[in-house]
């Protein structure tokens, strides 16, 4: 035993110490840290002084502007209120989470990665830490807007629910938007791409500081909106859709910080169920006992097109499972080949999209179903999604099957996600091009079988037909799975292999346990 | 003695470029390792595999019988890794750096005060507690990083170039702040390249060139492995230096002979036996030596004696 040991002070056993010790045992190391660097950091002193004394700048000038004698403005509380929420805006959805992009890029930039990976914080724990200090920095300006927010009450003309409801919406989107800047972070470490995210991240932060901005204004003008159904149902749309974008960033972030021999792929997929089952558990609600066609359409394509989007990448994963990953398979058999679709894997990621479409399309029938006992759909409107699925699935396996040997490789992944959307470009323009040379007129206007749009206004006012665009489909569908077939046998392969060397893992942990057991008992 | 870290036929590839050909040794616990080779020889890729960051292509390494490959966290648990390159944190001082990682390694309440307290004391950074990272000397910079290494108690050290851009006095005070770990029942591995360093506290050697482990075992084993390979004798006969030379070089053995002072330098392939014989011969023949003097072998005749320098 060692000294340290002897000394009795080991890491688990927790002694009672001061309250507020206690307390601070609680908080995450990563944001106790960040908070502690930005509160000595350039960045936010600068920053927060000079927001300050821009908000009373512009706060005396609307003043100004307002009282002339002993006439004030009756919409001065008003115009004080949009200035000092414009300032606050600024700070906290552009300042805020640009700031959390420089900490996080600052790990590498520091090099201090290596020692952050191997103090055992998981991905999880630094990109909430890092976005959580994002919240505590968005906090303080909200502490230090308090007396001008204030001032602008006591100025009338300002509805209490409107201002409270401007507030806490720009505080949940100021955190969404510090998620976002945490994860763009963690996409590039190359000095170029960190320019180009840097640039993609302003752009995005000051356009839904913009919007922020003026629906927070609009609000203020209009605050009978805020009691209007339609308008409440729209902020929680807003909020559910920038949260769960938000949540799949964050998911993409740990994936990104974790090791490449680890799991970097199931977070991400049951993230991306997770987004869709919560968009369908929606829709649900919202259609109620209703089961209109448009709506469940709409429903179903929306989902299927995310779905698409999210797979594009996991249909591009190198085959191999990582060499941390087989190890953490369930330790039933069966569970192991049903957890396959979620695992790490290209042919995995194809069989991801396509289960989990099923999955879409079977919500569509079963809602109405359930709901009404008939089915809503018209003519072949019932087809859309599966044509839609299987136009994905072509488009996904087509590059990912050809590519399948690159795909270990940077240039092989980059190269079959280009492939992907190359591919969808290309099947709707190239046969117009070709219709335009050959002169076949309808081609030429864009009606050919490849042209997916085209062959959903055809199915939503006409039966499917089995004509030369199924049979097209068909062919290109069977030679899809043939061109997948050497990598979905190597991965039936691999998944055995894997399943059978956690196993001999677990058996091996067990024997080295009982070898352990022995001389304690002895 | 129990074996702390096992490597285990690890391989590592870059590309084309063979990093580690096929490792293997071991540690034991209160036992330290020098590292040696030459830049680009694997060094620094074997101690990041064993410290989980980087991954084998094939082999393993056990930490206290955890696999690097399965047990990545639990691994981490039992093993402090100081790398040759770490980056501070600006703004945060010596005091705040430390509270950071031990808050990290799940060091709660009181335990986290006294440990921190004690990794202080240990590194003798107390004095300096306030002061900002940023302030501080290449030296103290080391310390600090040890001291953070120490902080969950590690029973495995793998230290990297620790030694690297130190004055002499912080030389000393490391080499001894590295004995006391050892003291303390620790398995450190440290690689170096000022091998007297190494020398005055490695118990175990292993010598790595082109990421082939060359030669391991304690300090003497290695040394007598490299004089076995290659050694010098420094003869000096009261008889005709010609004649002596010429009886030299017919000796099985000796690889070359030069004229060096007052007497001749013997360059010579084989063991303590081989050399022996090669005395009794000298006197056979009548050419009676009156100095016979095989040089002393230190860590860094090894090194060059089992090196070529090769870099990948």
């Amino acid at each position: 035993m060692s000294e340290i040991e002897a000394d009795g002070v080991q890491g688990n056993e927790v002694e009672q110490a001061p309250l507020m010790e206690r307390l601070s045992d609680r908080l995450s190391p990563i944001l106790v840290k960040e908070v502690r660097q930005a509160m000595r950091g350039k960045y936010f002193k600068i920053t927060f002084w000079i927001t300050l004394i821009m908000a009373t700048l512009v706060g005396l000038g609307v003043c100004l502007e307002g009282v002339s004698g002993s006439h004030v403005d009756e919409n001065l509380g008003r115009g004080f209120f949009i200035a000092q929420f414009a300032c606050l805006i600024v700070a906290t959805h552009v300042l805020v989470p640009f700031s959390t992009f420089l900490s996080m890029g600052g790990e590498w930039d520091e090099n201090t990665w290596d020692l952050l990976v191997l103090s055992n914080l998981k991905p999880r724990q630094i990109v909430l830490g890092k976005v959580l200090s994002g919240g505590v920095q968005a906090l303080l300006y909200y502490c230090a807007f308090g007396p001008f927010l204030v001032f602008a009450f006591l100025l009338h003309g300002i509805d209490l629910g409107v201002l409270f409801t401007s507030l806490v919406v720009s505080f949940i989107v100021s955190l969404l938007l510090s998620c976002l800047a945490v994860a763009m972070s963690c996409f590039g470490q190359g000095k170029f791409t960190r320019v180009l995210l840097m640039v993609l991240l302003t752009a995005a932060l000051v356009w839904t500081a913009f919007g922020t901005g003026v629906w927070g204004a609009g609000m203020m003008f209009r605050p009978g909106m805020l009691h209007d159904t339609e308008m409440l149902e729209a902020i929680g749309a807003g909020l559910t859709i920038g949260t769960a974008i938000a949540a799949y960033f964050f998911a993409a972030a740990c994936s990104r910080l974790a090791h490449p021999e680890e799991n970097r792929s199931t977070g991400l997929r049951a993230m991306s169920l997770l987004v869709v089952l919560s968009g369908l558990a929606w829709m649900s609600w919202v259609l109620g006992s209703r089961g209109r066609n448009e709506e469940l359409l709409f429903g179903a394509c929306m989902s299927i097109t995310f779905l698409f989007v999210t797979s594009i990448f996991y249909s591009t994963e190198q085959g191999r499972l990582g060499l941390r990953v087989a190890v953490t398979l369930p330790k039933n058999r069966l569970l192991g080949w049903l957890a396959l679709p979620m695992l790490p894997g290209g042919m995995r990621g194809l069989i991801f999209y396509t289960l989990s479409s099923l999955m879409v399309f079977c919500w569509m029938i079963l809602h109405p179903l359930l709901a009404t006992g008939s089915l809503p759909f018209r003519n072949g409107q019932v087809w859309i999604p599966l044509m839609m699925m299987g136009t994905g699935f072509i488009y996904l396996g087509f590059p990912g099957g050809l590519l399948s040997r690159y795909l270990s490789e940077n240039w092989g992944r980059m190269t079959a996600r280009i492939g992907v959307v190359a591919l969808f470009i290309a099947s709707i323009f190239l046969p117009a091009v070709l219709g335009y040379l050959i002169d076949l007129r309808s081609w030429a206007v864009w009606e050919h079988p490849l042209n997916l749009f085209m062959n959903f206004e055809y199915l939503w006012d006409n039966d499917l037909e089995f004509g030369a665009g199924v049979i097209l489909m068909l062919v290109l569908l069977a030679i899809t799975v043939l061109i997948n077939g050497p990598r979905t046998l190597a991965m039936v392969k691999e998944h055995k292999k894997a399943l059978a060397h956690r196993r001999w893992v677990l058996q091996q942990q067990a024997a080295r346990d009982a070898a352990r057991q022995q001389p304690e008992a002895q | 003695m129990t074996t702390a870290l096992s490597v285990l036929g690890v391989t590592k590839r870059f590309g084309k470029l063979l990093a580690v050909d096929n490792a293997s040794f071991e540690i034991k616990r209160g036992e330290i390792l020098g590292f040696i080779g030459p830049n680009g020889a694997g060094k620094t890729t074997t101690m990041r595999i064993c410290a989980t960051l980087d991954m084998p292509d094939s082999g393993d390494v056990l930490i206290d019988g955890r696999s690097v490959l399965s047990n990545p966290r639990e691994v981490r648990e039992r093993l402090g890794f100081m790398p040759d390159a770490y980056g501070a944190y600006v703004h945060t001082t010596i005091s705040e750096y430390l509270d950071f990682y031990a808050r990290a390694y799940g060091l709660r309440g009181r335990s986290r005060t006294r440990m921190l307290d004690y990794v202080k004391e240990f590194t003798a950074l107390r004095p300096l507690q306030d002061k900002l990272i940023t302030a501080l000397s290449k030296g103290m910079k080391q310390r600090l990083c040890l001291a953070k290494t120490l902080l969950h108690d590690p029973a495995i050290m793998i230290l990297d170039e620790p030694a690297a851009g130190l004055d002499p006095h912080a030389r000393i005070e490391l080499r001894e702040l590295v004995l006391a770990l050892a003291g303390l029942g620790k398995a450190v591995m440290i690689s170096s390249h000022i091998l007297t360093e190494l020398s005055q506290v490695c118990s175990t050697v292993a010598v790595i060139e082109a990421g082939k482990i060359c030669a391991t075992g304690t300090v003497d084993e290695v040394i007598q492995m490299a004089q076995a390979k290659h050694s010098q004798v420094f003869v000096r006969s009261l008889a005709d230096r010609e004649k002596v030379h010429r009886a030299l070089l017919e000796e099985a053995g000796v690889t070359s002979v030069r004229p060096h002072k007052n007497g001749l330098m013997v360059d010579f392939e084989g063991g303590e036996e081989r050399l022996a014989r090669l005395l009794q011969s000298l006197v056979e023949r009548g050419l009676i030596p009156i100095e016979f003097s095989p040089n002393q072998v230190d860590l860094e005749d090894v090194f060059m004696s089992l090196t070529k320098g090769q870099i990948q």
